[in-house]
């Protein structure tokens, strides 16, 4: 028999057999398509899943590699870890590594870096608005100073007119206090102002402003680095209010999602945990919330001027019909919040009421004094302006990334105080020119100790019982340029970008060799290890995903396969007769195995189609994450799974390969049987 | 019923191979998912025992005092009164402990770290005593010091990372300074009595002081404290308890903040931008206290329960196509039984506990393989070395705890499933005509 023939008669065979059995041979394919299913899901599943927390990292903060201080005290963690952000160390000059690292191939850019934690104070309304006030009138800008102190006005006299009793809990001697109180709303104080404006700030600020509550002191963790090339090499950056930093410009960039939750008014806040949370809270529970929202409702009027307040009026007429006991009793009717009108009443707030609120305690344009401790342990202060706030686009799900507030490097640098090489070479010069003039040694210490500087009042967005920002802190904006020019550049780590990332561990290598051969004193670590912690939860619950994953695929397999096993030794008789009739073993073997083929192909081939299906089913509408490990692992809200042609190669190469293993071992019990045994057996 | 147990089984015996690898992989089936279901009881078990010891009760009562609308501390000003009340809504046998909490920074020779601290009556909480005790680290040079020293006066526990941080050793001397609601500052020299191993971040923000140093460096009024913790004789009441204590305090008067499911943290949080004023408590269960930590619970159910329904789905094909065959097979045999007398219900139900019987057999052999392995792996205390897997569930070993019911009620799920997945083979096997089935040669 020619191959030709052989084949023929196989193929008619198996088509023959298959028609016959057509209930059997359709299980087998059902089971074979969900095999070939089950494989594409889960390899698209585990692919997408490691894709998202590459992309998390490396585009958030990490880039491809990082590079930090070879001596740092505490391993590199870029989002930091349990105890904050570690103490990577400071690396002395950028411009050096720069020059070195950059020329290694692959790299595409180095983006200096430098975090830690700072904290700003919040939550005087009455400290902020005089502050405002007190820039226009040191700026001599008469139209603005006029609405500030419209504002400010307005607010004093609001708060007392609602809070007196509050305001004087507060105060340390009522009487005295009540008193000032009176003056600060009366008319013969604001026609001072006009006359003699800072005299009446002082008195505001020392008075008044200090009844309105202590400030809240707030975490406010920075990452210092050079904001144009980061905007360009993190591009999934966005600007969502304001401007980003200008260039040589000092300057912060809030992330959006921190100040939403930190720095938004409480009410607000509320509002949108309870419109998120509404339909999975208990009745009373979601009463009692509303009550609590309800009775808060008001301090949404503190801060707002004569003008926001006729349009709120406005607006609330239109929202809330009921026009009985003015804009706090309209407010709170406005907060009589139900599980059926909440989803409304929140897009209204923020459609029609909002845009006469000041809802954050923080506003682009603001400055902000970032308070910090210096790496020797001192404190240090940095006075900035808010010119935007961002996000990451798309990322919003990885909080990880979410709570770091991007500083320019200047700022950074006069919070981390680390002197650079050019102030350790002028500070040597000093001592020795000093020494020089004075013939010998100088006790340095005594002179420092004995007359401690004293700090003098400046205003700002703070009241920092601490540090006070200084006069000779520069000014918020000012320009960095010439110290850029005149300074090297200390930095705490830098992210670097390249080219192509597949070549991650080369370049690694490289840039670790370029870094020694340069004496640098550098540790390059992959985007993985720079993550830390945040990559071995993330290792972590990946792998008893795996597990489960694997547990499911080879039982799967096993009961498939079984299914396989079973409708072949259903043949044995069959076989058998084959054998009686001449055919060779290997005939035999070769009947079942492109019987097999044939249906598992087409069932494989079908199986992998439903499965191509579902997963760009998946990624247009995108898998929901319930709940924060979901979250996490999705790096976002939604998963949107992707598959790759390869993966569908290898989900149909390994079905059919397990579906001829299957049949390979009924077919050789079949074969082993002698023709007449096995014709007695299947009668 | 007997016969047709009697023929069910006499069926599973003659099913030769097929029989044999379907069992097989039920009951590898079995095996891995009772020793998966049992790795997580034992995380979940050791996440519970120490949250429970460290950081909350099964229940927590804590409060807030607003001295004025601005002003707000973190205190229950009548610490006997809230207990007393406690104890007069909750059954006898319920433990109460007083903890004061605030907020230290620690001062060492060479370094400085700011954490949270708890101001524990050590004597009171066995719990706690005991996890330290299981964690203590023996430093470098230094003893090892014991949970009970936190009983002397001015003493500290500090976790492993915080001591590498402060460089400091059992024995030490620190400087503890916080300051009072009324914004003074205050400072103890405090000793450090022993070091225990990080507990991943439920460790990395606290530190331990004995409750009347603690008291005097936040300078806390008299008869106050932060939080109650409260023990249940059985956790698992929490939630009718928790409903039973609010409604009590609610009826005695005692002003209440809304129920959140949320650390005490959170709630206070929640509650430092509201503006009455006095006294009000919260109320909250150990899983929303240790809600940051909890979540892996809850991934690991989710795991277990999807693990679970897929391989469910998977028997249910498996033994579906193994009946088809047998009923195949079986067609002269059927025709026999039914010409005897045998009603389809009767022929069904055969079937039926034929599919029971092989999934009782064989997941029953694999849920005890399963279980023994999780013993002798529990007992070989294999350890993984992985910061995160400590950070997850405060352990570095690899345990096993097997709940008897659990795998009962695998093994039991699964007979269910494959005698469920005998009924649509076995219906068409009883629809045969017994005249035709008998003339069948199959």
């Amino acid at each position: 028999m020619s191959w030709v023939t052989n084949l023929y008669l196989q193929l008619r065979l198996a088509s023959a057999n298959l028609a016959g059995r057509r209930a059997q041979s359709a299980v087998v394919a059902l089971v074979m398509a969900s095999e070939a299913f089950l494989l594409l899901v889960g390899l698209a599943l585990m692919g997408t899943l490691d894709l998202a927390l590459e992309r998390n990292v490396t585009a958030t903060l990490a880039g491809h590699a990082q590079i930090y201080s070879a001596d740092a005290p505490e391993a590199l963690q870029v989002f930091g870890g349990h105890q904050g952000i570690p103490d990577a160390g400071v690396v002395p000059d950028f411009s050096t590594v720069e020059a070195v690292l950059a020329r290694v191939p692959n790299v595409a850019a180095i983006v200096p870096m430098g975090s830690g934690p700072s904290f700003i104070s919040v939550g005087n309304p009455v400290e902020r608005s005089l502050t405002e006030l007190r820039q226009a009138v040191q700026a001599k800008e008469p139209s603005h100073r006029a609405v500030l102190a419209e504002h400010s006005r307005a607010l004093i006299a609001y708060l007392i007119g609602t809070e007196r009793t509050s305001l004087l809990a507060n105060a340390e001697d009522p009487d005295t206090s009540g008193q000032e109180l009176d003056r600060a709303t009366s008319n013969a104080l604001w026609e001072e102002f006009e006359r003699n404006p800072l005299d009446v700030l002082d008195f505001l600020d020392n008075h008044i402003a200090p009844l309105a509550g202590d400030p809240r002191w707030l975490l406010f963790r920075y990452l210092g680095t050079d904001l144009e090339r980061f905007a360009t090499y993190f591009d999934r950056l966005r600007v969502v209010e304001g401007t980003t930093v200008p260039a040589d410009h000092r300057g912060v960039l809030v992330n959006h999602l921190y100040r939403e939750k930190r720095l938004k008014n409480p009410v607000a806040r509320e509002l949108d945990l309870l419109a998120e949370e509404a339909r999975d809270l208990p009745a009373d529970t979601f009463r009692a919330r509303v009550q609590g929202l309800q009775a808060r409702a008001r301090t949404l009027l503190r801060g707002i001027t004569v003008a926001q307040r006729d349009q709120l009026e406005q607006a609330l007429a239109t929202l809330v019909p009921d026009r009985t006991g003015g804009l706090v009793a309209a407010l709170e009717r406005f907060f009589a919040l139900t599980p059926g009108n909440i989803a409304a009443r929140h897009r209204s707030f923020y459609d029609r009421l909002a845009p006469s609120l000041s809802l954050y305690d923080l506003e682009v344009g603001d400055t902000l004094v970032l308070h910090a401790v210096s790496r020797s342990g001192f404190p240090t202060a940095a006075r900035v302006k808010v010119f935007g706030t961002y996000r990451f686009d798309g990322l919003d799900g990885f909080d990880a990334a979410n709570t770091f507030n991007l500083i320019d490097l200047t700022t950074y640098r006069t919070l981390i105080a680390e002197p650079s090489p050019d102030d350790l070479a002028e500070m040597t010069a000093l001592t020795a020119a000093i020494e020089r003039s004075h013939g010998g040694n100088i006790a340095f210490d005594d002179s420092l100790f004995d007359a401690p500087p004293t700090p003098t009042k400046a205003p700002s967005i703070v009241r920092d019982p601490v540090v006070e920002a200084s006069p000779s802190m520069p000014r918020a904006e000012a320009t960095t340029a010439a110290e850029s020019v005149r300074r090297s550049n200390p930095f705490g780590h830098a992210a670097v970008i390249l080219t192509d990332p597949l070549r991650l561990a080369d370049t690694r290598a490289e840039l670790q060799r370029a870094a020694d051969t340069a004496h640098l004193g550098l540790r390059v670590v992959g985007w993985r290890d720079a993550a830390g912690i945040v990559a071995q939860y993330f290792d972590l619950v990946r792998i008893q995903l795996y597990v489960g994953l694997t547990i499911i695929l080879l039982v799967a397999l096993l009961i498939i396969n079984t299914a396989i096993v079973i409708a072949v030794l259903a043949r044995v008789r069959e076989l058998g007769t084959l054998r009686t009739m001449g055919c060779t073993r290997g005939f035999v073997m070769a009947s079942v195995l492109i019987e097999i083929g044939v249906l598992g192909s087409a069932a494989i081939a079908t199986g992998l189609l439903a499965a191509v299906g579902t997963l760009s089913a998946a990624h247009a509408q995108g898998i929901p994450a319930s709940g924060n490990v979901w979250r996490f692992l999705f790096g976002g809200t939604h998963l949107h799974p992707d598959f790759s042609l390869g993966q569908v190669g290898a989900a149909f190469a390994t079905a059919l390969v397990l579906g001829f293993v299957a049949a390979l071992y009924p077919a050789l019990l079949a074969t082993r049987v002698p023709p007449v045994e096995a014709i007695r057996r299947g009668a | 019923m007997q016969v047709i147990l009697r023929i069910a089984a006499q069926n599973l015996r003659q099913g030769g191979r097929r029989v044999v690898m379907l069992a097989a992989a039920l009951a590898i089936a079995t095996c891995l998912l009772v020793l998966v279901v049992s790795q997580f009881a034992a995380a979940n078990s050791h996440l519970v025992a120490a949250g429970t010891a460290l950081q909350s009760g099964d229940l927590n009562v804590g409060g807030a005092y607003r001295s004025s609308p601005t002003r707000m501390s973190p205190l229950v000003i009548d610490a006997a009164e809230a207990e007393a009340k406690i104890r007069a809504i909750l059954p006898p046998g319920t433990g109460i402990v007083t903890r004061h909490t605030g907020q230290v920074r620690l001062v060492s020779e060479s370094g400085m770290w700011r954490t949270y601290a708890w101001g524990v009556n050590i004597a009171n909480e066995p719990r706690l005593a005991h996890l330290l005790d299981q964690n203590l680290v023996a430093h470098a040079t230094g003893p090892t010091g014991a949970a009970a020293d936190l009983s002397l006066p001015r003493s500290v526990v500090l976790f492993e990372s915080q001591a590498t941080r402060l460089k400091a050793r059992v024995g030490d001397k620190l400087t503890a300074w916080a300051r009072s609601p009324q914004g003074r500052t205050n400072a103890l020299d405090v000793t450090v009595r022993a070091i225990a191993w990080d507990l991943g971040a439920l460790t990395s923000w606290t530190i331990l002081l004995d409750a009347a140093t603690l008291a005097e460096l936040v300078q806390a009024p008299p008869a106050s404290t932060a939080q109650l913790l409260v023990y249940l004789d059985d956790r698992r009441q929490v939630a009718a308890s928790m409903v039973q204590l609010r409604d009590g305090l609610t009826r005695g008067g005692t002003e209440l903040m809304p129920y959140r499911n949320q650390p005490s943290y959170t709630i206070l949080e929640a509650a430092e931008t509201e503006d009455w004023r006095g006294q009000r408590l919260f109320v909250n269960t150990w899983s929303d206290e240790l809600a940051d930590f909890t979540w892996r619970i809850a991934a690991n159910a989710g795991i277990a329960a999807l693990l679970f329904f897929v391989l469910v789905v998977i028997i249910t094909i498996g033994v579906t196509n193994s009946m088809f065959v047998a009923v195949q097979q079986r067609t002269r045999e059927i025709g026999t039984l039914r010409s005897l007398g045998m009603s389809r219900s009767q022929l069904v139900a055969t079937f039926v506990t034929e599919g029971i019987l092989l999934g009782l057999c064989s997941a029953g052999v694999g849920g005890l393989v399963g279980a023994a392995l999780a013993i002798g792996l529990d007992a070989q205390g294999i350890a993984v070395e992985s910061a995160a897997f400590r950070d997850v569930y405060f352990t570095d070993t690899l345990g096993f705890t097997v709940d008897p019911y659990q795998v009962a009620a695998v093994v039991g799920i699964f007979a269910l499933a494959a005698g469920s997945s005998a009924v649509w083979p076995a219906l068409r096997a009883a629809r045969q005509d017994p005249a035709a089935a008998l003339r069948n040669n199959g």
